[in-house]
């Protein structure tokens, strides 16, 4: 009767597991990072023209007050964006941790 | 081949498993088409603010049903929290995104062209945000 060795497949999922991994979260950690100074430096840029749009007398201390605050919403939006997408990360994380691992089986249990 | 029939099971239940415990909902088509068009209706709109707000009545309320629809139809998927939670800051009236920027085209009656430039480029971003979301969400053929 052919048996299988489990600790073969085990093995096999746990090296193309931590590979995938690197690969998928450095990704992930390099893009987040960059949306991030994004973010800052275009918030940092719109503040400077909103101010000097004040001194110029184009817009009132209303309107400065609503696109300043206007950057609190929209990290937040930029936060919530980042959180969805490291959920995505892990989802696909973990569907291909399970499809390595049943490539592991099938080629196992291959005769 | 009763180890082999075992192995399948096991298998088939780690796939199962792995896709019922998923964190955030699929890539979604219609989603992303509802985002992209209303973001274009929203910023179109807003290039109308200089001008009254009642003479754009209708346009305003077709934009805000449009909004409204997709928003309606991101919150009648599971798992989509952090998508429902952008439309919901971006509708805001009480916010200062696109809904706070509609309250303050009604209670002022027009605004200031240079005030709407500047917050044009956030709307957009904002909606990026949302668009940004779903075209990163897993596609369900990975």
């Amino acid at each position: 009767m052919p048996s299988v060795d489990i600790d073969s497949i085990v093995k096999t999922t746990l090296s193309g597991s931590e590979q995938l991994a690197k690969t998928l979260f450095r990704n992930y950690v390099g893009q987040a990072t960059k949306d991030v100074d994004g973010f800052l430096q275009s918030a940092k840029e719109g503040i400077e023209r909103a101010t000097q749009l004040r001194l110029e007398g184009k817009i009132d201390d209303e309107d400065l007050e609503d696109l300043i605050l206007g950057k609190k919403d929209l990290a937040t939006m930029h936060a919530l964006k980042q959180a969805g997408l490291a959920k995505a990360a892990v989802d696909t994380f973990v569907n291909g941790v399970v499809q390595i691992l049943v490539d592991a089986v099938f080629a196992a249990v291959k005769i | 081949m009763r180890k082999f029939n075992a192995t399948r099971c096991l298998v088939a239940f780690y796939l199962a498993l792995a896709t019922a415990c998923s964190l955030i909902a699929t890539y979604d088509q219609v989603a992303y088409e509802k985002a992209t068009s209303t973001k274009a209706e929203a910023l179109a709109l807003m290039g109308k603010a200089t001008g009254p707000y009642a003479s754009n009545q209708k346009e305003i309320d077709e934009v805000k049903l449009d909004l409204d629809k997709a928003y309606e139809y991101d919150r009648g998927r599971a798992s989509n929290t952090e998508t429902i939670k952008q439309w919901e800051i971006l509708r805001d009236p009480n916010g200062h995104l696109f809904g706070g920027f509609l309250r303050r085209w009604h209670d002022r009656g027009s605004l200031h062209e240079e005030y709407i430039q500047e917050k044009k480029r956030d709307i957009a971003d904002a909606f990026d945000q949302i668009i940004g979301l779903e075209r990163g969400k897993r596609r369900t053929t990975e």
